[in-house]
């Protein structure tokens, strides 16, 4: 009940103690995050993935387009540690910045639809009505589309790249942020120190930002990291079909499907990149896994 | 039980209007006009016009998706630009391909995700369990055309006892009655295409049920410990029950709810991914065919397919719901 006062005689009185409460709940899931080995693991091969990713340029690597025809489709050496691709370009190097341009539109395409799926869900939780209606009516006819088709469909509607592939993988996962919000709204709304709140006059959309949205976040965050994997295995998938990141960005779907063709002579060049592709989702999905337990108390005790 | 069904229906009306609104306007953004695109490189601005024209491409796109949505409730889907053969009878030819590489591996995941879950939930903790589970994981997260090429690598190109893709070897004669190949052998008794076409199935089908396998172990596992906590499996194990008729005749039951709904959802998630994994395999069904045709600016062939798919999915969630009202006399009252 007090917290609930606190607003509005010194609305600056709530800021210590809300950061402090925040950090010891971030504190706290870290710590249930680390025990548990499946955290461990993701946390390791993600801090691995991403530290490679940032410092590519500085690695002592092969620029990742230089052609040498003459070498090209070598397998593994001391030289090129990965083997070269069908233009001779070193085929490490280009997992490596390949690391960047996934890591990128994973992330961003996740927030994009974060970002979007928050506001919908967040408005129609909070409104209610019509609003909620229209807007859930609008999210099961968006849920009840394939939704690599739907990717494919805007792709194909905007034209392949890899901007427009992260606009497409962000737009499909919108209903599902939408209807997590919604339903984590619907539930926190009921609580009291909600109602406590607007009976004192909080005006909705401080009570929206303030104190239904701080308390609704964890699951979404849970879906967002899990989210990540499955935005990167499509953003690889439009990749592969040719409708994403064009030549010669060193893309993991376009290096596969490239290497597809020489798969007698050199299936290293599939190999590489479909090793990455495939430790990455699983690195995001163990932290997914591991951060679902660590943020519900439920299992936390056990 | 009936009622449950024609309100779902009804429900379903709506968005399925929504759906067909989406992709015609969405299909008329993409950059191209069909017109030109029949006519050729060599047509002048007059012939073009025409053809528009015939085609009535030349109308308000309120006016043509009316007509288009008329001539649909009749069964026509349009021709393709391409080949001007009509779309609907296409769709009906492929289908088979499509609907036997999916129910295959639907088939392959229930038959081993279930008992996997199953074991798993009555040996929780167990190396059984981990092992069970961690195969899980690393199933869910290999995307299927990283899968689909390294088995294409091992199986065809090193080991070569299998084929690449395709649904059928050259050589093979089977007479088409079904459209689906694996009945079509067995009708006829004809074992050797019998023997070619369940080599070509094997691997399409294998890489594409790994995901839903996957998940419908995990639920399996995950639901059956949650209905072994509560009280009347406490009593089951009470009143001296050995455990397997405890979980099969006690739990199951329950336990099999949420997985009837997963299976339900990965069916179509299934015939979503086939774009992707028809693909890889050249497999003649409905999914490469979209993919050529977004690649031909086909869109004839896109809008139908697009809608249809749409409309399979939706389908298949209401046949997930009617099922669960059926198991479950609980959501009924709702």
């Amino acid at each position: 009940m007090i917290k609930s006062v606190g607003p509005i005689s010194t609305p600056v009185s709530l800021a210590p103690s809300e950061t402090r409460r925040e950090s010891s709940l971030v504190r706290d899931t870290w710590h249930a995050l680390l025990k548990s080995p499946s955290g461990r693991v993701g946390v390791l091969l993600l801090v691995i993935f991403i530290l490679l990713a940032v410092f590519a340029p500085i690695l002592p690597l092969q620029d990742p387009l230089a052609q040498d025809i003459a070498g090209r489709l070598m397998p593994p050496s001391a030289r090129h540690w990965f083997g070269t691709d069908e233009l001779g370009r070193d085929i490490l190097s280009r997992v490596i910045y390949g690391a960047r341009i996934s890591l990128t539109v994973g992330i961003v395409a996740v927030l994009i639809s974060m970002v979007l799926g928050g506001i919908v869900g967040l408005i129609a939780g909070t409104k209610g009505g019509v609003f909620d209606r229209v807007l859930m009516r609008l999210m099961d006819i968006m849920m009840g589309f394939p939704s690599m088709l739907l990717a494919i469909a805007i792709v194909a509607v905007r034209g392949p790249g890899l901007f427009n592939t992260l606009l497409a993988i962000g737009v499909i996962r919108v209903p599902i942020y939408a209807r997590l919000t919604r339903s984590t709204v619907l539930s926190v709304r009921q609580l009291e120190y909600v109602t406590a709140a607007q009976s004192i006059g909080v005006p909705s959309r401080r009570i929206m930002l303030r104190h239904i949205l701080p308390n609704s976040i964890s699951p979404i965050i849970v879906q967002g990291t899990m989210g990540i994997g499955t935005a990167i295995v499509e953003a690889a998938a439009l990749g592969f079909l040719g409708l994403g990141a064009q030549p010669p960005e060193p893309e993991w779907g376009a290096m596969l499907s490239s290497g597809y063709i020489y798969i007698l002579r050199a299936p290293w060049a599939l190999f590489a990149p479909g090793a990455a592709i495939f430790l990455t989702v699983l690195a995001f999905n163990l932290l997914g896994d591991a951060l679902r337990d660590a943020v519900d108390p439920r299992s936390r005790h056990n | 039980m009936l009622k449950f069904i024609i309100g779902r229906l009804i429900e379903m009306v709506p968005v399925l209007i929504g759906i067909s609104i989406l992709v015609f306007f969405f299909i008329h953004l993409i950059p191209g006009d069909p017109a030109a695109i029949i006519a050729g490189d060599f047509a002048t601005p007059e012939s073009i016009a025409d053809i528009r024209s015939n085609l009535g491409l030349d109308e308000p796109l309120p006016v043509q998706y009316f007509r288009y949505m008329g001539r649909l409730l009749r069964g026509d889907m349009g021709r393709s630009i391409h080949t001007s053969n009509p779309i609907a009878q296409e769709l009906l030819q492929r289908l088979p391909a499509s609907i036997e590489l999916a129910v295959s591996a639907m088939l392959i995941a229930i038959l081993i995700g279930i008992p996997a879950g199953i074991v798993s939930a009555m040996r929780r903790s167990s190396i059984l369990d981990t092992l069970t589970m961690t195969g899980a994981l690393i199933g869910v997260s290999v995307p299927i055309y990283v899968l689909g090429l390294v088995a294409v690598w091992f199986f065809a190109v090193q080991l070569r006892i299998l084929p690449p893709g395709s649904r059928i070897g050259p050589d093979i004669e089977l007479q088409n009655i079904t459209g689906f190949f694996v009945l079509d052998s067995i009708l006829t008794r004809n074992w050797n295409a019998l023997v070619d076409v369940l080599k070509h199935l094997v691997i399409p089908a294998v890489v594409l049920c790994t995901v839903p396998m996957a998940i419908i172990a995990r639920i399996t596992r995950s639901s059956l410990l949650e209905v072994f906590s509560q009280d009347y499996v406490r009593t089951a194990r009470g009143k001296g029950l050995s455990e397997t008729r405890v979980v099969i005749r006690h739990a199951l039951k329950n336990g099999m709810l949420p997985v009837i709904t997963i299976i339900g959802l990965q069916f179509g998630v299934i015939l979503s991914g086939a774009v992707l994994t028809e693909t890889i395999f050249s497999w003649p069904g409905i999914g490469r065919w979209v993919y050529e045709a977004i690649q031909k600016r086909d869109y004839p062939i896109v809008q139908g397919m697009t809608l249809f798919i749409g409309f399979v999915f939706v389908m298949s969630s209401l046949i997930v719901d009617a099922f669960y009202t059926w198991l479950d006399p609980r959501v009924r009252y709702d």
